[in-house]
């Protein structure tokens, strides 16, 4: 009988028992940050212009600063989505 | 148990309350005079099955009292949450359109400084390429740097 009477309290405690399902999506990134660095351009075999080889130079310098820049952005949309997420706990 | 849950979460909360506020009250009601009916002369027979019925009632109305506040509680709790969510999606929105705009405006400014610097080297290229030649070896070392790769020792 007072075992019978044990399930009383457990049977009630039941009751209290929920789940809840909040729902969140992770963040998108913008479309920029979607795309890979492109490889750094070679310059012409037997080309003996310096000109040409400096226009080379220089594709690649601007490679370079385009993905420094998507790196930066990487950098810092990380830093905010990180502040916004912690903001909202 | 969920079925039941589930077919409690039709009835509407207003109703809800009110059927188990009653539950509570017929069961304390009945438990208290199951003490008081043995001196009720007929009725006294009854004693058992309604002290009997009116635990079984005020348990139930205990059990659903307690799930119906736990889940209001949650319910609530939910609904900050959600809200929350709502708001940090919103600004990681915002956040992703001005990080865009800055990468788009950067990028482009980096193409155009490109362009002008490769305007000079037109500009200057008789000059450029008056007095040098360069040799194959620099080319060949420069693409190796261009794509990370290790120069051949060629004799």
């Amino acid at each position: 009988m007072k075992k019978l009477l044990l399930l009383i309290p457990t049977l009630l405690l039941t009751g209290c028992l929920t789940s809840v399902p909040v729902k969140r999506t992770f963040p998108d990134i913008p479309e920029e940050l979607k795309i890979a660095c492109p490889e750094l351009k070679e310059a012409t075999k037997n080309t003996q212009e310096l000109s040409k080889l400096l226009d080379v130079v220089v594709v690649n310098y601007s490679t370079y600063y385009e993905c420094r820049v998507k790196v930066d952005a990487w950098i810092e949309w990380h830093k905010r989505q990180k502040e916004i997420f912690e903001s909202s706990q | 148990m969920w079925q039941l849950q589930w077919m409690i979460s039709l009835i509407p909360d207003s109703v809800l309350i009110w059927i188990i506020n009653i539950m509570l009250i017929v069961g304390v009601v009945g438990t208290l005079a199951g003490f008081f009916i043995k001196f009720i002369p007929f009725v006294n027979q009854y004693k058992l099955p309604v002290q009997i019925l009116s635990i079984i009632i005020l348990i139930a109305g205990v059990y659903f009292k307690g799930g119906y506040s736990t889940e209001m509680a949650w319910r609530e709790r939910v609904r900050i949450a959600e809200e929350k969510v709502k708001e940090a999606e919103a600004k990681a929105a915002k956040t992703n359109v001005q990080i865009q705009t800055k990468i788009v405006e950067k990028i482009k400014e980096v193409k155009d400084t490109q362009v002008v610097i490769q305007e000079k080297i037109v500009k200057e290229k008789e000059f450029i390429d008056k007095d040098c030649r360069v040799p194959e070896v620099a080319i060949d070392i420069h693409n190796d740097a261009a794509k990370n790769r290790k120069p051949e020792n060629k004799q």
